[in-house]
């Protein structure tokens, strides 16, 4: 039962959330495909990816991305993603000062969420490609992130810069030890569970 | 999977540039009808003559093709045309062709195989019989070189314009499956629409000069012929005809629309703007040639959206309405697209795509009692997945075990594109046009059908996983869960691998009816809606919207009987009455009793 046998792998959930166009989908591709495309399809709903970061020599972190629709009806049906979130991204274009207005609002989303204080939020620019056409400062969104107590970062989806540092850092955030801890003590409770009276289980991660 | 590195910036400086209009035309060159047609209508005339030359001489006897010889090469090279809205006459003056390639070869192949069992009126209301496989042998069209061939396409795109390799399908795959199975398939189906036309004493879609396109009245035939595929080049006619459009159609108010909409501002303009260029970016049709050239489809596509954003203000734009047209232009006018879509938000997918998306939630709740009914392992594992013992036992003061109505399963996230975007991009193309032929003709239950179907071949799936891993109560984990919900059906480039699931093997909710699914809406609508009375009496947030859409789904009350949440399967089919949940039945009398 020693906690530092073999490869160990923590994993969380995370939300893209963020004005549509703004370029959540190809964040999310550049981290998993490391590719990009000019058109990407809008997405409808949410769509399921997963990527695993080695954060240290025998552990990894295992991503379970949830990459959301950002027209504004689609917050609808928000909560059945962000409920069980352990890290949220939200995004905007650094050439659209409205879509940072959306990350405000999002960001206000989150806070109201019970599980506030566990979720590691990061506020991230997108298309820093397009300096020339830049309409968002960096210092006025760096200000925002400190003020709500985010994780910062300005990326480009397209050339790629930046955008594996977003997940590294956030992964630095997340509670990995606890996690693994528990994951420890689930598969102890697993056996049990085989048993026919099993009462209140403990609540685990998930 | 695994550890890897972002060596981002040279893999874009490769690919970035994509748009390099030397690379774009070259695919038009590619060898192919279709890419010839695209740029151009007149197409090798001579080609087409001497084809429709032969076909004379061997369909001498068939009425439908003495028509004129027009007619007879639309039905061999089974051109599809996009028709143009009246008014978009001259923006969309420059022929713009979509054809089909010659996907039904030398008409000796029709003769040669005339002879067997023709649908038989005797067949059960089973899917059934894909024609057996020595059928195969006797198809010497697709043999017989000195015949004019039914063309292969060997380009990277498919008859619509779409590219056939998707993340999830080769274009070997693709065209392994296409020219072995789907062509002969295709050919043989559109023999027999020819045919049922000509019983019926019908003109075919393919005659030229049709003033009103008529198809033989509804039958358990027909709707058989559907569930098999409406031929490619017929599929505009077809769906405007079962979908009933001439009854929506107001004549004129379209163009007026577009007109108006010069003036049309709004949050939705912007939306639209930003989805133009991601709708099929994958399709010829939808990508720029030149560089700085807006595609015409792309010119429809923006005026369809405006239009009806305009004209249907509690809609306005919802992302995946832009699929919906996009796939819809590709068969019909700007202006029957219209009111397609007028008829699919309204009627076919009520409250979808409304400001908070309130259908979304009901028809995920939907699928959630129809999986629970008729895929139960996958209930279970998704209950289990989605709510720890704890939260449902604390259902509390509804108290009525449906809290997974109240809170949909995150699971169900990759399942509302399937309704949204009507399995546009969910499924393979051809597969997701099947699923639409059925659809226009029997009404959105479908929609449930397949989704249904979808999970039992999910759950073969799974158990095929399972078993290999071994343990048989292993829990599958969650995220495998949903990646095959997600993934799989992007797999399933044969749509027989679906459809024999709903009309093979004899699922019983193959017997589902529109009337069930109505009541099933009204019973989840209301199970939401008392959700969201006490939430409101909680929290003041949110909750108002909901309660509009859902009080307009429940509009008839008086259904609301004791029948009223019971799937009832068709009367006659034999088979006794399924209940769609018993318990359910009991709790809701006790609670009409209090
Ligand atoms: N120049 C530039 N363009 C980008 C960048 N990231 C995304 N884009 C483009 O922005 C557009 C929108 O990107 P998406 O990734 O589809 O945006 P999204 O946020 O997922 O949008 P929704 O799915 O509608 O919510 C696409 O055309 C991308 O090619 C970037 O870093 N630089
Ligand atoms: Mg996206």
């Amino acid at each position: 039962m020693s906690a530092t046998q073999g490869p160990r792998l923590a994993q969380f959930k995370l939300v893209l959330l963020g004005e549509s166009a703004v370029g959540k989908s190809s964040i999310v591709h550049r981290f998993v495909k490391d590719s990009f495309d000019d058109f990407r399809e809008s997405t409808i709903g949410a769509a399921f990816l997963t990527q695993t970061l080695k954060i240290n020599d025998n552990t990894s972190v295992k991503f379970e991305i949830w990459d959301t629709a950002g027209q504004e009806r689609y917050k609808s049906l928000a909560p059945m993603y962000y409920r069980n979130a352990n890290a949220a991204v939200v995004v905007y274009d650094i050439t659209q000062s409205a879509s940072l207005e959306r990350a405000k609002v999002w960001i206000k989303e989150l806070q109201r969420q019970p599980n506030y204080q566990d979720v590691t939020i990061a506020l991230v620019g997108n298309k820093l490609d397009l300096e020339e056409e830049r309409q968002v400062s960096e210092e006025d969104a760096k200000l925002l992130a400190e003020q709500e107590g985010l994780l910062f970062f300005e990326v480009s989806a397209k050339s790629g810069d930046g955008v594996l540092n977003i997940f590294q850092e956030i992964a630095k955030k997340l509670p990995v030890e606890e996690q693994l801890n528990k994951i420890h003590q689930k598969s102890a409770s697993k056996v049990n569970l085989q048993r026919p009276s099993t009462n209140n289980q403990t609540t685990c991660c998930a | 999977m695994g550890h890897h590195s972002l060596q981002a910036k040279h893999s874009f400086s490769n690919s970035s540039t994509v748009s390099l209009p030397a690379e774009r035309l070259s695919h038009l060159v590619v060898p192919s009808t279709l890419t010839a047609n695209y740029n151009k209508s007149a197409v090798s005339k001579g080609e087409e003559e001497e084809e429709s030359f032969h076909f004379q001489q061997n369909e001498q006897s068939n009425q439908i093709y003495s028509d004129n010889a027009t007619a007879t090469v639309a039905a061999v090279t089974g051109h599809l045309t996009i028709p143009k809205s009246t008014s978009r006459q001259k923006s969309l003056s420059s022929s713009f062709n979509l054809s089909v390639i010659d996907l039904y070869g030398s008409p000796n192949s029709q003769e040669q195989d005339q002879e067997q069992g023709e649908e038989g009126e005797g067949l059960s209301d089973d899917y059934e019989e894909e024609e057996p496989q020595q059928q195969q042998d006797r198809k010497p069209s697709i043999a017989q070189p000195q015949q004019s061939e039914p063309q292969i396409n060997k380009s990277e795109y498919d008859r619509y314009g779409f590219r056939k390799q998707t993340r999830s399908v080769t274009q070997r795959q693709y065209d392994t499956w296409f020219q072995n199975k789907y062509q002969p398939h295709a050919i043989r189906r559109k023999r027999k629409w020819i045919q049922l036309f000509s019983k019926a004493g019908l003109a075919t879609p393919d005659t030229e000069g049709l003033k009103q396109v008529r198809f033989p009245v509804k039958s358990e035939k027909l709707k058989r012929f559907v569930r098999k595929g409406i031929p490619a080049e017929w599929r505009g006619e077809a769906w405007w005809w079962f979908a009933k459009g001439n009854d929506v159609l107001q004549e004129g108010l379209y163009d007026e629309l577009v007109v108006r909409s010069g003036n049309f501002k709004g949050k939705d303009l912007e939306v639209i703007e930003r989805d133009l260029n991601r709708t099929f970016p994958d399709n010829l049709h939808f990508k720029s040639q030149e560089q700085g050239v807006e595609p015409e489809m792309i010119q429809s596509l923006r005026r369809v959206l405006v239009a009806f954003a305009l004209y249907q203000p509690s809609i306005g734009y919802c992302q995946s309405l832009n699929f919906i047209v996009g796939l819809l232009l590709l068969f019909m006018s700007e202006e029957r697209a219209f009111w397609m879509l007028v008829i699919i938000t309204g009627r076919l997918l009520p409250g979808l795509h409304e400001m908070n998306l309130e259908g979304v939630n009901v028809s995920q709740g939907v699928l959630m009692l129809g999986l629970k009914e008729y895929v139960p392992s996958m209930f279970k594992k998704i209950m289990n997945i989605s709510f720890d013992q704890e939260s449902l036992k604390d259902d509390g003061e509804n108290g009525d075990g449906y809290e997974y109505l109240r809170r949909i399963p995150p699971v169900m996230l990759t399942t509302s594109s399937w309704f949204m975007s009507v399995f546009i991009g969910s499924l393979p193309v051809e597969t997701t046009l099947r699923v639409w032929d059925c659809l226009f003709y029997e009404d959105s239950v479908f929609m449930l059908k397949i989704s249904l179907s979808l999970f039992k071949l999910i759950e073969t799936q799974i158990t095929a996983s399972a078993s290999s891993a071994a343990s048989e109560e292993s829990d599958i984990d969650e995220m495998e869960i949903f990646s095959l919900i997600q993934n799989y059906p992007k797999t399933l480039i044969d749509p027989s691998t679906l459809f024999d699931v709903i009309f093979t093997s004899r699922n019983q909710f193959n017997g589902l009816s529109q009337d069930d699914l109505v009541r099933c809406r009204q019973f989840v609508a209301e199970k939401r809606q008392t959700a969201s009375k006490k939430n409101k009496n909680k929290s003041k947030s949110g909750g108002t919207d909901d309660l509009k859409v859902s009080r307009r789904l429940l509009a008839n009350e008086d259904l609301w009987s004791d029948e009223l949440y019971g799937f009832r399967s068709k009367s006659g089919a034999g088979s006794s009455i399924v209940r769609w949940n018993k318990d359910l039945s009991e709790r809701v009398k006790r609670r009409m009793k209090r």
